[in-house]
């Protein structure tokens, strides 16, 4: 695992470049959220330095957008968001497990089932969705937002594929212990699949934080907006403010990509380094 | 295996337990509990942003204490489906809805979803800046809808670039308009002095709203007729095709700008021309530039035509509160305070007589010379050549269609056989759908 | 201990050791009790996935089915049942066969490339480099950015004087006209999803390393393997669960793609960019032909389904 220091400078030059790389459009959004209105376009025909360098710019497109809805939006989205995790997890987790570590009869339909359920494409049945939604009496209701998002099939099918590698001695050797098959998974198996875990949560965190149709569509009334149609409703009908719409944008962007530093420190622990000490 | 047998079965009622608790914070807002019979909610389904009625709807609530308006605000590209699959299915929940320009008003008087109006009618021809306006949703001699908002298309024209360009400004006398040659010949003069990036815009490319009034102009009419028969091959049209074909090939109009962008590159002074809406005003004020407006041009040799319309509303035929909604749409369209406010949001054109009176001043002062002569262009074409959509069985097949075809023509399809194409294929898919 | 979990895990990932997880019945009564209990406890588990599941996609998708059947007159608005009139249209309709040409052909260059490139950014930085938390949450970045805005950072790179041509002009390449152009259009907004993709993939799949043990590498560095034998003896092949997963989700993302073809092309130039989920979007919600629209959900799902098991059982007969 030693490298020489010249492989990591290759390395790590490779890493900044590819990462600016990506990241140069979202860095484009920041510059043109700090131009005020639409006056970014001064700087895109013909294309100028001015663009990527936010030199001369200022910040009043973000406070023009934290005193509007948006920020009801953003807590919303916030709101909306956790719930989803929570409960999608403690949805998926169970049932991922389920088909991870029990061997019964009719497992391999349940799991098909699973994954055929998960190429269902939202869009085209959100609108009979709705209806059902309506006759349930659950429109305009945070659990309308959130209930939706909760049948997410490949957070189940993620979270069965890494439940899968975790090494069988170590469950059976928790039943020797005595403990019960819960028990297991939540003292033994979790710990072990924090990067898993992440990678299920933020499927469904990401779910709910573009969600824009589906809000629109049960009908939610501007209190329980969500964010990505406070946004929308940035630009009304006949006029547009881009420099408002880049300065929500990368408000949007840059929220899950700091959830994600934050969240580094487990989610670069390895299996081996903390599960299977001593 | 027994103890975790059960305790597994404990956990899993508990997250049952828990989403029917989650399930159960819904409820609350759809079911109005009875209350007084005075109290009446109206469920107003629209494709706009909650922002752009909500102060209308105030207004009325302030009005009528005993009536509470909510919306159901549909995104516009679901729209038309989410209200067929609603209506299709009883129509609960929705007493008022609005009705895009063209073939919905037929297609849901159609499926019986509109309630007859006729009784509105005279106050409406009344207090409307022109009697089309509301003949428009008029089908089989009932009155459908009624339009609180109404458009037109203009020419603005940056005054510096012309300037630049040693260009003469066109005339703002809405009997005189430039033709679309005239504008040709002024925007290769922009191109060649390279006075702006962009010599002309349109507001809303590759859009049949946008270019219906060039095919009429050049005398190809509608390009649909009665029985659904599309023909955009007659000389009228490829007339007019062929000059759009011409604009982007000459590189006096862009390919690959998106709509949204119009507006803004104009504002920032990037275009010497853009054909574009009354709201055209208020972007081209944001930006500071030194602007005039002029008539929507016409061919030479053709007729003056300029598009119109905009959403209108109408009553479920399935509502428990007709009176109520209908009381809501008069205040909407026939009161003078209530089609301000509703304009007043969206910047609109208001189409009763005394709100469009009030708003023609305001826009004709926005911006000194710029603007002074905008509200006589405006009433010149509301009253005498503003085309309507066709009201005709088809129309939501033929709108997208028409839209493919102008797209592919910008990027360098030839319009005649890309023309026939389209004819053929719209034609035989409304065909199918009859 | 390190060493012998090691050895049972990689024959683990080779071999199908984990069906045997379950209780190993011996007594041929108790087999039965303990049989049923376990499939009791199972279900148990997997309760409320499957009810969310039901309720929240399959109840509504049975009525897409059915709508499939019907033809609803654009007149009238009847609804009446039209038996497989939908399908035979479809699959005799020449514009339908383009449509699966065109999916067909994005999906089979996209979705390798894909899998592909994340797997490869991934490996660079899961390694331990300077400041490596900060380039991995850049490159993951794409995967939160609005649709609405991913189509306007795009169409606005990629206009004819945009930021793509202007780098091409700087290093001496000549102006392309990108979605304007129908033999470009489609490949423009392959590099538009895939910069969406890239990160958000890349993450499962980081996830999926993480979870080799560091002594395997070790053992092999004592072998004196270098850093290509590693890759392919070792890391590939416990990477192949992961990945299996990022192939068959990245493969359904795809197929049901459709935002920035809505946003950006409208499915042009000349069709060249109609992709499936567009076209039912198109058929469904502009031109109102709903039964049309339903049977080609129908259709996808069942294409879908073919797609994903022959994915499943490639990478299960190489595992054996």
């Amino acid at each position: 695992m030693r490298r020489s220091r010249g492989g990591t400078i290759v390395l790590t030059t490779a890493a900044v470049f590819a990462a600016l790389a990506v990241f140069l459009p979202v860095w484009w959004v920041f510059v043109s959220s700090t131009r005020p209105g639409n006056s970014y376009v001064e700087h895109m025909a013909p294309l100028s330095w001015l663009a990527f360098v936010p030199v001369g710019g200022d910040l009043t497109n973000y406070s023009g957008l934290l005193s509007g809805p948006f920020l009801t939006g953003l807590f919303n989205s916030f709101l909306v968001a956790g719930l989803t995790i929570a409960f999608g997890l403690a949805i998926a987790v169970p049932a991922a497990y389920a088909l991870a570590t029990i061997d019964f009869p009719g497992r391999g339909i349940v799991f098909t089932f699973i994954v055929l359920v998960a190429m269902i494409p939202f869009d085209a049945i959100a609108i009979p969705l709705s209806g059902l939604f309506q006759d349930w009496g659950l429109s305009d209701s945070y659990a309308g937002l959130v209930l939706p998002a909760l049948a997410n099939g490949f957070a189940i099918f993620v979270l069965r594929q890494f439940f899968m590698g975790i090494p069988s001695e170590l469950l059976e050797a928790a039943e020797v212990d005595g403990l019960g098959r819960i028990a297991t998974l939540w003292r033994i198996v979790l710990p072990l699949s924090k990067p898993a875990l992440i990678g299920a949560g933020m499927m469904l965190f990401l779910s709910q934080w573009q969600a824009y149709l589906w809000p629109l569509l049960i009908g939610t009334s501007p209190e329980r907006q969500l964010a990505p149609i406070a946004l929308a409703n940035l630009s009304t009908l006949f006029t547009v403010d881009l420099g408002q719409i880049f300065a929500g944008s990368f408000v949007l962007t840059i929220i899950p990509m700091i959830l994600l530093l934050f969240f580094q420190k487990q989610y670069t622990e390895s299996l081996s380094t903390t599960g299977l000490k001593g | 295996m027994g103890q975790p047998t059960t305790r597994t079965l404990s956990v899993a009622a508990a997250i049952g337990a828990g989403l029917l608790v989650l399930a159960g914070c819904g409820g609350s807002a759809t079911n109005s509990s009875g209350g007084g019979d005075e109290e009446i909610t109206l469920t107003f389904a629209n494709a706009d942003p909650a922002e752009t009625w909500a102060a209308v709807i105030e207004g009325f609530e302030e009005q009528h204490p005993g009536i509470t308006v909510k919306q159901l605000n549909i995104p516009y590209a679901q729209y038309t489906s989410t209200i067929n699959q609603r209506m299709g299915s009883g129509g609960e929940g929705i007493d008022l809805m609005v009705v895009d320009a063209g073939g919905a008003a037929l297609d849901w008087n159609n499926r019986g979803y509109l309630a007859d109006i006729t009784d509105l009618r005279e106050d409406a021809i009344a207090a409307a800046v022109s009697e089309s306006m509301v003949t428009a949703r008029e089908v089989d001699g009932k009155l459908l809808a009624l339009a609180p908002w109404t458009t037109s298309q203009f020419l603005y024209y940056n005054v510096d670039v012309l300037a630049a360009a040693g260009v003469e400004a066109p005339p703002s006398d809405p009997a005189t308009p430039w033709t679309y040659e005239q504008l040709t010949e002024a925007a290769r003069a922009v191109q060649s002095a390279g006075a702006a990036e962009y010599p002309l815009l349109f507001d809303q490319w590759d859009t049949y709203y946008q270019l219906q009034m060039m095919g009429v102009s050049a005398g190809g009419g509608d390009g649909i007729d009665a029985d659904g028969v599309v023909d955009f091959s007659d000389d009228g049209w490829q007339h007019a095709l062929s000059w759009y074909h011409g604009l982007f090939e000459d590189g006096l109009s862009p390919r690959g700008i998106t709509n949204d962008k119009n507006g803004a590159l104009f504002q920032e002074g990037k275009a010497a021309f853009i054909i574009s809406g009354p709201w055209g005003v208020s972007v081209a004020n944001a930006g500071g530039i030194d602007y005039g407006v002029a008539p929507a041009p016409y061919f030479e040799g053709g007729e003056a035509a300029t598009s119109t319309d905009s959403w209108a509303v109408g009553v479920s035929s399935k509502t428990e509160n007709l009176d109520a909604a209908k009381e809501f749409l008069r205040y909407l369209t026939i009161d003078p305070d209530g089609n301000a406010q509703a304009a007043e949001v969206a910047g609109i054109t208001p189409t009763n007589k005394e709100a469009f009176a009030a708003y023609v001043e305001q826009v004709n002062a926005s911006a000194g010379a710029a603007t002074a002569g905008f509200g006589a262009i405006l009433q010149y074409q509301l009253e005498n050549n503003a085309v309507h959509r066709p009201t005709v069985v088809g129309y939501s097949v033929f709108e997208p269609g028409a839209g493919q075809l102008f797209s592919d023509i910008r990027n360098g399809s030839d319009p005649a056989e890309r023309a026939a194409q389209a004819d053929e294929e719209i034609t035989a898919q409304i065909e199918r759908l009859r | 201990m390190r060493p012998a979990t090691a050895t049972r895990r990689t024959a683990r990932s080779t071999g199908r050791a984990v069906r045997r997880t379950g209780p190993r019945p011996s007594g041929s009564g108790r087999r039965r009790s303990r049989t049923v209990r376990t499939t009791l406890v199972a279900f148990a588990m997997l309760s409320p996935a499957l009810l969310a599941l039901v309720l929240m996609r399959v109840v509504p998708m049975i009525s897409a089915v059915n709508q499939s059947f019907r033809h609803v007159s654009l007149a009238t608005g009847d609804s009446e049942f039209d038996g497989l009139a939908n399908y035979t249209h479809l699959l005799t309709d020449p514009g339908f066969h383009s449509v699966l040409v065109v999916t067909l052909v994005f999906n089979l260059v996209l979705n390798p490339a894909i899998v592909v490139l994340s797997t490869a950014l991934a490996l660079l930085t899961a390694q331990r480099l300077p400041l490596v938390g900060l380039w991995r949450s850049m490159i993951f970045v794409p995967a939160a950015v609005p649709g609405a805005v991913v189509a306007l950072i795009w169409s606005t790179a990629l206009e004819p004087d945009g930021l793509v041509n202007a780098l091409l002009e700087f290093v001496g390449l000549p102006p392309q006209p990108f979605l304007t152009s129908s033999s470009q259009a489609a490949f423009s907004i392959g590099i538009m999803v895939t910069w969406g993709a890239l990160g958000y993939w890349m993450i499962f799949v980081i996830a999926g390393l993480k979870d080799i043990p560091d002594s395997l590498y070790e053992a092999a560095a004592l072998d004196g393997a270098g850093w290509w034998r590693r890759l392919v003896s070792i890391t590939l092949p416990l990477l192949k669960r992961p990945m299996a997963f990022v192939l068959i989700a990245c493969t359904v993302g795809s197929f049901l793609l459709f935002a920035p073809v809505q946003i950006l092309t409208k499915g042009g130039p000349n069709g060249s960019t109609n992709l499936i989920m567009f076209d039912i979007y198109n058929r469904t919600y502009l031109l109102g032909d709903v039964g049309v629209g339903q049977a080609e959900v129908v259709i996808l799902m069942l294409l879908l389904a073919v797609i994903v098991a022959v994915q499943f059982r490639l990478l299960r007969e190489e595992k054996a």
